[in-house]
């Protein structure tokens, strides 16, 4: 009697565990760039480490691409 | 800080495909790869036909880097995504996970020491993908910079030359903010429904020819 109820109270617990809902959702851990490291654009023979120039002058030709603000006269 | 964008008009591309010779030209790109490529969908049919040109779209929350197994992918300070070659195992991940198809494989042309071709069952090389203009992890303007990944107009102060290329400023590319307000102005300049595009905003409308004629 005692090996049946153990039994039952074993299969119950399988049972039970079968039902259950552990959480699916993928952990994601992001990666860490591991190539060379790069420099800023800005760090070149043209603009001599100057961000504000570089960023100048690439604000400046981005407007130059409408002919709205060409018409008007420059950017 | 600039976050550097592509933004493709479909009303003003004509197909030409001026920007894929622009870079391929730019870059010498190798045969059969083409970093920038132009799609047109509803093909022939009048009034219906768009084109867009597409190439890596250096997305905010690029895909491309989450799928890497080897993180050879980074982003630069301008939201440009560029990627170490040196890194590379041209597994393909990121051709699948990217939904522009942006990564392309060149053969890898490796030899062996004996001077044989390792191409076998057309092997793929490293990932090659537009870079913005913006070359990648060697020396500003340097030949191995070149060699690798292209020419760097970025450090130069130039835009991507797709860009600066295109006859009808259709593509337009640099710090989205400015983008985003070129667009703006154009989408309120052309007007809505069927003013934005068709045969009367590229040659007048008909009706009011007919009646300035009859006078």
């Amino acid at each position: 009697m005692r090996l049946i109820v153990a039994c039952a109270l074993v299969l119950a617990a399988g049972f039970q565990a079968g039902c259950g809902e552990p959480s699916q959702n993928v952990q994601y851990e992001d990666g860490r760039y591991a190539g060379k490291p790069d420099a800023p654009a800005w760090q070149g023979d043209a603009f001599n480490g100057s961000r504000d120039d570089w960023e100048n002058e690439i604000k400046k030709r981005t407007k130059l691409q409408s002919e709205y603000t060409r018409l008007k006269g420059g950017a | 800080m600039a976050r550097m964008k592509f933004l493709c008009d479909a009303e003003r591309c004509i197909e030409c495909n001026a920007c894929v010779t622009a870079c391929k030209n730019e870059h010498e790109v190798p045969w059969g790869i083409n970093r920038r490529r132009v799609v047109t969908v509803n093909d022939g049919q009048v009034g219906a036909e768009k084109s867009i040109s597409v190439a890596c779209m250096h997305c905010s929350d690029a895909p491309c880097m989450a799928v890497c197994p080897v993180d050879c992918f980074y982003k630069t300070d301008d939201g440009v995504v560029l990627h170490d070659k040196d890194l590379c195992i041209g597994c393909g991940y990121c051709f699948y996970a990217c939904p522009f198809g942006a990564p392309q494989f060149p053969a890898s042309n490796g030899k062996t020491p004996d001077g044989d071709s390792t191409d076998w069952f057309g092997a793929r090389g490293k990932m090659d993908k537009c870079t913005f203009c913006a070359g990648g992890p060697e020396e500003h303007g340097s030949d191995a910079e070149f060699e690798k990944y292209g020419r760097n107009r970025l450090s130069e102060g130039k835009l991507p030359v797709c860009a600066e290329m295109c006859s009808t400023k259709a593509l337009l590319g640099g710090d989205g903010d400015v983008l985003a307000d070129i667009y703006r102005e154009r989408v309120t300049v052309r007007g809505k429904g069927s003013e934005v595009w068709g045969w009367g905003t590229a040659y007048g409308k008909p009706d009011q020819d007919s009646a300035t004629q009859e006078q």
